[in-house]
């Protein structure tokens, strides 16, 4: 190397020599006790939240519908326990914040969200979410409702056959 | 320009520096691996990949700056110099599947990034998540250490980029030095992440003492290595009322060697060879290597680093080959060499001292 590069080489590291030593034992000296989860809390957790997990039923129907460019494919499935649940799984991440979904009496789309809508839960990333559909539905025909709580808007609506819960 | 080197293709040495240092990734990542899986049967694979690669990159980011003080401090390590422009990509890779995963289909091999293990979890596309997910820029324990990951690696990207000799050429060596020189701040960031990123929830000890210990020995071996280069270059001689230096004398010398000494700040290295003597600037024009410090082989300097050469004569290398370097005059009294401090034009022809 030319002397500048020697020179620079030199005064770097021991700017470096200062300042990595105070970060290192700093980072070591402040780090606060997490509290971390084990594995079958997490998995609880996981199961709480909505995502589908291990447990599988006996299939119902299976549809396909798009939400904001975005293909979702939906099935129904009756588990051991006779519970009716919903898998949404999108093809790749929703590009709309916070999508809230919802069951429908109606058969058009909404302009906004109706009194009588029941909220399933919310649906995100491209990963499959599970949703309880509630005795009162099974059997009716009505239809999805994608809400972005985000945007205070309806992003899209989808038929949902009574087929799919019977 | 230099001794079977080919700026271009693949040579036998390259390929042997590259199998090995991929067959070392390879058994690395093998046994980091198999023993975290062995400690702990609840471990999820995807996130033991991510710290696979993770620390393969950082091991091999202290591997590869140990080199060139190591070679400072004893010729040994010359040979690891000569391809390791080739670590640094590698190491630059080993980053990039750490963040974003392994998915090719040529590949059979596939990996989980950190991207999608940490931030593809919620409703915003994860390279939002990553930038907006973690605000505490004022805080120093939690401060967004993903971020200082993100800068370390903008500049890796940039050096692997701009690393092929096309740039080198064409930036000229001096500015492809300085701007390779980011490679230090890098580091900095680096450890900032391993800091305030894995030793806040990983409390092993091991963990904890090998950062450390890593850390000590980059610093340690840059300064000693940095701090003997400012001694040598602090003595630097001065000319006399004649504008010649005396920088020695011919017994001192091996056959075929060099002797550097430093002329107004810059050094020259002093070359005895087939019953003469001959100086030249010590700064190689491939990347700025320690010419005196190569020897000379067919009649030509050269560079220990990656095999420029230069006829000591005239400085400039043999043809087909285009590069010069600035020459100096020399005069013997009785064993005692003499350099003229202002060095002539990149290749001027000057006409060797002859050793009676």
């Amino acid at each position: 190397m030319i002397l500048s590069r020697r020179q620079v080489h030199f005064y770097s590291f021991m700017g470096l020599g200062v300042l990595l030593p105070i970060v290192f034992i700093a980072g070591l000296a402040l780090r606060p006790q997490y509290d971390l989860k084990t594995t079958d809390n997490a998995t609880e957790l996981f199961a709480q939240a909505g995502f589908a997990g291990e447990a599988e039923g006996n299939a119902i129907s299976s549809d396909r519908f798009t939400v904001a460019r975005v293909t979702v494919a939906a099935e129904t499935l009756r588990l051991s326990d006779g519970t009716v649940v919903l898998d949404l799984t999108p093809a790749k991440s929703l590009k709309v914040p916070d999508v809230l979904v919802y069951w429908d009496a109606g058969s058009q789309v909404p302009e906004a969200i109706a009194d009588e809508a029941l909220l399933l839960g919310n649906l995100t990333s491209a990963t499959t979410r599970r949703f309880a559909i509630p005795t009162e539905v099974q059997g009716q025909n009505g239809q999805l409702v994608f809400y972005s709580q985000a945007q205070g808007q309806v992003v899209a609506a989808a038929p949902f056959a009574a087929e799919m819960t019977q | 320009m230099s001794v079977g080197y080919k700026s271009i293709q693949w040579n036998r040495q390259k390929l042997i520096y590259d199998i090995l240092l991929w067959a070392c990734v390879a058994a690395y990542i093998s046994i980091f691996m198999a023993v975290t899986k062995g400690l702990g049967s609840d471990l999820d694979i995807r996130g033991v990949q991510i710290r696979a690669y993770g620390s393969a990159a950082f091991v091999l980011l202290h591997v590869i700056l140990s080199i060139g003080p190591l070679s400072r401090l004893s010729p040994k390590f010359h040979p690891l110099l000569f391809n390791r422009r080739h670590m640094g990509v590698t190491m630059f890779f080993l980053a990039l599947i750490h963040v974003v995963g392994l998915d090719l289909p040529v590949l059979p091999l596939k990996t989980t990034g950190a991207l999608t293990w940490y931030h593809d979890f919620g409703n915003l596309d994860p390279l939002v998540s990553l930038f907006v997910g973690n605000s505490h820029y004022g805080d120093f324990i939690q401060f967004p250490f993903e971020m200082l990951g993100v800068g370390a690696l903008a500049i890796l990207f940039f050096m692997a980029a701009t690393s092929h000799d096309f740039w080198l050429v064409n930036l000229t060596a001096p500015i492809w030095k300085a701007l390779h020189m980011g490679v230090y701040l890098a580091y900095g960031l680096l450890v900032g992440h391993v800091v305030l990123g894995a030793l806040q929830s990983n409390r092993h000890p091991g963990l904890t003492v090998a950062v450390g210990v890593g850390l000590v020995w980059i610093l340690g071996i840059h300064l000693v290595a940095g701090s003997r280069e400012l001694k040598q270059d602090k003595a630097s001689l001065s000319a006399n009322t004649d504008g010649f230096v005396a920088v020695g004398s011919v017994s001192e010398i091996p056959e075929n060697r060099a002797k550097v000494v430093t002329i107004s700040g810059e050094r020259v290295a002093v070359f005895k060879y087939d019953g003469k003597i001959s100086a030249v600037s010590n700064v190689c024009q491939h990347q700025n290597g320690p010419l005196g410090e190569g020897k000379v082989i067919d009649g030509c300097i050269t560079c220990p680093w990656h095999g420029y050469q230069y006829l000591p004569d005239c400085g400039a290398s043999p043809p087909p080959f285009s590069e010069r370097i600035p020459t100096f005059d020399v005069r013997l009294e009785g064993d005692r060499i003499f350099v003229r401090a202002i060095p002539h034009a990149p290749g001027t022809h000057v006409d060797p001292a002859i050793i009676a």
